[in-house]
């Protein structure tokens, strides 16, 4: 059976919304994210572009501003659910690794 | 030195892994590419440098679109930021190449550049091979239609069985093209929601470089040895009419993109040029045909005209292997023999007739017709359309030995004995009408027409 589209979130997809949070122009995402992650995690340009385009098809975000093709974006409520329960999951995912991982060590 | 190179390009729209590496290398020989086209890429003269060149999908975007929309512009803009500069767009396709050495790629999200990709594609690539396949399919329908009612026409005549072949062609290459787009899809897919990867796209240029250099030399070939000027004026008319067509097309396309003209417009006039232009083309096409067949058979030697009740009508004077003379003494000699002629590896026809002038009917004439199979594999069904090929008449067989034949048929209408025969020689087959001997057929008439046919 398919998943269903943003059920689980990609590394680029969870840091942009990350940046939407508060309304923030599409064009400074890209260095936001690379100075959240101390340049470890890099938006694409066409990456960037697509996902804000899916993301505001879902009514995950919203467009806030256009100011000619400066446009500025901010989480909806369903942004912030999904944003939200994709930081549970990853939290569960932590959570099973200290009991299995770090258990066995203990053991 | 020329500052300027057109290459051929034959990468599948979705391989953008194939066309940046083919870019990439272009640049580092000293080759930047500059224009995109249908079949040809510009490139211009640089530096040897090491670029990147990546490719983005634009869903949305339209060949017929008079400029890049806001949104395409937006994108643009997104890129520019990151470094890179956009080198042309072509339909939902668009290139851009970065100078830094180790640039934030354009797409860093496999998940998404899968499904982009896919949605690009579903737009332009997969109408077109789809529109392609089923033209070969049908085409070849048909073709398969006409070879098993009229398999000699078929087998003997060189650019008919070309065509064919062609449309065979056809039809594995979008095959090909298929399966390894959604063999590269569905790996892609799971890549990408499993690990995160992005596979890379394969496409097989080279292949379809040679299969189109295959079809043109195939084609050339074929209509040579069809050795008649029809076949030869077919030839030029085809190599001339297809670049024209394109051409032609486009350039409509190119002046009303140039003119800010909307989309939909622009796709409704392009493509009913594209009808318009098909059409004429091919209809001066056909006259420039017949008229360099008319040409040619008027000038070569022998060939006489004369009129008779408002029309013109030709003289032949080609050597027959039989002519009414063999069988009697014919106080007439402005007969008009001719000889035709249509031969492949697989088959070979020979189509005589002898007439005497349209004010000279009352002269026997005599026409016949000998099919060589040259694979005996065809020989059955040659043999089946000549005996059912006659119009509310049937063959029925009668003595062969007198024909000295394998097997001979005497054609009946309405029961009536008629004097055409269909006779069979070893690969030979061989049809001939006696029709207007009034005074009929005579063993020794068989006994020459055996003679001088079955070793032709």
């Amino acid at each position: 059976m398919p998943r269903e589209k943003f059920s689980t979130l990609t590394e680029q997809m969870f840091y942009i919304l990350l940046c939407l949070i508060n309304e923030c122009c599409g064009m400074d995402i890209m260095e936001k994210v690379s100075h959240m992650t101390d340049g470890r995690v890099s938006v694409g340009p066409g990456t960037l572009y697509n996902l804000l385009e899916q993301f505001t098809e879902a009514g995950i975000i919203r467009l806030t501003k256009s100011e000619g093709r400066r446009k500025s974006y901010q989480l909806t409520k369903k942004g912030r659910e999904i944003l939200e329960t994709e930081y549970e999951r990853l939290n569960r995912q932590m959570a099973d690794y200290r009991r299995f991982f770090r258990g066995e060590d203990e053991l | 030195m020329s500052r300027v190179k057109y290459k051929l390009h034959f990468y599948s729209m979705y391989d953008h892994t194939g066309i940046c590496k083919h870019l990439e290398d272009m640049a580092a020989k000293g080759w930047m590419l500059e224009k995109t086209g249908t079949f040809f890429w510009k490139y211009r003269k640089c530096e040897p440098k090491e670029v990147h060149f990546a490719i983005n999908y634009f869903p949305k975007a339209s060949e017929f679109a008079p400029e890049p929309t806001e949104e395409q512009k937006l994108m643009f803009e997104y890129c520019e930021q990151a470094g890179w500069k956009l080198v042309d767009v072509v339909a939902q396709m668009q290139i851009f190449y970065n100078a830094q050495e180790h640039p934030v790629p354009l797409e860093t999200d496999a998940v998404t550049q899968v499904e982009i990709i896919a949605k690009a594609m579903k737009s332009s690539f997969l109408p077109a091979q789809i529109l392609l396949g089923v033209i070969g399919v049908l085409q070849l329908g048909m073709f398969i239609w006409r070879f098993a009612e009229h398999p000699i026409n078929v087998l003997t005549d060189g650019m008919n069985l070309f065509t064919g072949l062609c449309w065979i062609g056809v039809i594995l290459f979008t095959g090909l093209e298929f399966v390894n787009y959604f063999t590269w899809l569905k790996r892609a897919r799971v890549a990408a929601r499993e690990e995160g990867n992005f596979v890379k796209t394969r496409s097989f240029p080279k292949f379809q470089i040679a299969m189109v250099v295959i079809v043109i030399v195939g084609f050339v070939l074929a209509g040579l040895a069809s050795a008649n000027i029809a076949g030869i004026s077919t030839i030029i008319f085809t190599l001339i009419y297809v670049p024209l067509l394109f051409a032609g097309v486009n350039l409509m396309k190119r002046f009303l993109k140039s003119r800010k003209v909307s989309t939909g417009v622009n796709r409704t006039i392009t493509i009913a040029t594209s009808f318009v232009l098909s059409f004429s083309i091919m209809f001066l096409g056909v006259r420039f045909v017949m008229n360099n067949v008319r040409n040619v058979m008027e000038k070569q030697a022998g060939v006489e005209t004369y009129e008779h009740r408002g029309m013109t009508w030709e003289v032949y004077h080609d050597e027959l292997p039989l002519v009414v003379e063999d069988f009697a003494e014919v106080d007439y000699d402005q007969y008009s023999c001719q000889l035709e002629v249509s031969e492949t590896f697989l088959a070979a026809e020979y189509e005589a007739t002898q007439r005497p002038r349209m004010d000279a009917l009352e002269y026997p004439d005599l026409e016949y017709r000998i099919v060589r199979v040259k694979v005996p594999l065809f020989y059955e069904m040659c043999k089946q359309e000549m005996i059912e090929g006659r119009y509310r008449a049937q063959y029925q067989a009668v003595d062969a030995e007198i024909w000295q034949a394998d097997e001979a048929y005497r054609e009946y209408r309405e029961e009536e004995p008629q004097n055409r025969f269909l006779i069979c020689w070893g690969n030979k087959l061989a049809e001939i009408s006696f029709a207007t001997f009034e005074d009929g057929i005579t063993d020794e008439m068989i006994s020459i027409a055996a003679e001088k046919l079955k070793d032709f």
